[in-house]
């Protein structure tokens, strides 16, 4: 199990990193106003429905967003929903550490590549934040298994011989 | 021996904490609209559930265990509902080998209230905007004109701030000069005045114009 969710958390960073802006704020605006029709949620972030259904139907053929079909609906019959993965999209935007990463990483992509960090580092902070995801949603017992992944990975950044190697030659 | 008569008084006692307990759920789940999310079936069927469930647990406990029918224990079965009872697991039959498919043979309440709460939210989500929908629609039945001066008049009020993108009174001039139909930039003015400023904002509107043309065939 441990490792399918190291995985996924990797993917989730991953898919956040590639989000647009406006994918982001659409995801930040569903969580905080609920679900609604594409109209609803397009003049929430001030666009129009045909700007926001290209980005929309993106998120949900990834897996952030979920449709529910509606009876009766004039305006639609698609009511869009933050899925679970969403709501963890959501939750890992919000945080400001990995928004500043998130920034980060947008910024440096056009930079000069420095020396190559640990690798596991990243691991470690995602075990961190699964962890604290976890104690939120009151699973106590999976988030001291996540802490406790951190925390052996962290360990065995200390030790010089797991050290990886570096790629440059 | 006759059975004893579980107390009612104690079974009301679980199921009311169960009440509660899922009124929670709809609070927590419907922060912005607790008031019409309760309006609906769908949080009536989940809440009742609760209750009945809590209710019934215990029913069951006291007339198995009669040492059990009492407030104490309607006490603590009321709160075991959520957190403990819809965890567990329940065997339907005796596989006949020892393997993995045991878990076929058992019902896991967790699964079974999950599906059970998906549709509760679903007929919620359902029910709440067709109310908005039915807003909407109302709204266009009003002059263009009248629309968007209660638009720019709430935006005066209550000024929207939008970080990326156009400014929201440039939006309103958007929908203004879209080479749309009437009917669709009303509705999008609807829709912008109740996504932004609520749906207590749409209907003043509508109260206001109604109030407007009852005054008007008697001046």
């Amino acid at each position: 199990m441990s490792a399918k969710t190291i995985l996924d958390a990797n993917e989730l960073v991953e898919l956040v990193r590639n989000l647009t802006p406006l994918q982001r704020q659409l995801l930040i605006n569903i969580a905080d106003r609920g679900p609604g029709l594409i109209l609803e949620i397009a003049v929430r972030v001030l666009k129009f429905p045909e700007e926001v259904s290209t980005p929309l139907r993106d998120l949900q053929s990834k897996g952030l967003v979920a449709t529910d079909k509606i009876t009766g609906g004039q305006l639609g019959n698609e009511l869009f929903a933050l899925s679970e993965q969403g709501r963890q999209a959501v939750t890992l935007l919000r945080d400001d550490a990995t928004r500043k990463q998130l920034e980060n990483t947008t910024t440096r992509s056009a930079a000069v590549p420095t020396s190559p960090a640990d690798p596991r580092q990243q691991e470690v902070e995602l075990l961190r934040k699964l962890g604290d995801l976890a104690a939120q949603a009151g699973d106590l017992e999976k988030a001291r298994t996540w802490y406790e992944q951190a925390l052996e990975t962290t360990r065995s950044m200390a030790d010089p011989a797991t050290k990886p190697a570096s790629p440059n030659p | 021996m006759p059975l004893e008569v579980p107390n009612l008084l104690y079974c009301s006692v679980a199921g009311l904490i169960g009440f509660v307990w899922g009124l929670g759920e709809i609070v927590s789940a419907f922060k912005n609209e607790t008031g019409r999310a309760l309006g609906t079936a769908g949080a009536w069927l989940l809440i009742l559930l609760n209750f009945v469930a809590a209710a019934g647990i215990f029913l069951l406990t006291a007339a198995v265990i009669p040492e059990a029918n009492n407030w104490l224990t309607a006490i603590f079965i009321g709160f075991a509902w959520p957190t403990v009872i819809r965890n567990a697991s329940f065997k339907l039959a005796q596989p006949l080998q020892a393997d993995g498919g045991q878990e076929q043979a058992a019902i896991r309440f967790e699964q079974a209230y999950a599906t059970f709460q998906g549709l509760a939210r679903s007929l919620i989500n359902n029910a709440l905007t067709r109310q908005r929908i039915q807003l909407v629609t109302s709204a266009t039945n009003y002059d263009l004109a009248l629309l968007e001066r209660y638009a720019r008049l709430a935006l005066i009020a209550s000024p929207l701030h939008n970080a990326d993108g156009l400014p929201a009174d440039e939006f309103i001039n958007a929908i203004l000069a879209r080479p749309s139909t009437e009917e669709i930039k009303k509705a999008l003015l609807a829709a912008f005045i109740m996504a932004n400023f609520g749906r207590d904002m749409l209907q003043d509107f509508i109260k206001e114009r109604n109030k407007e043309q009852r005054r008007k065939p008697s001046q």
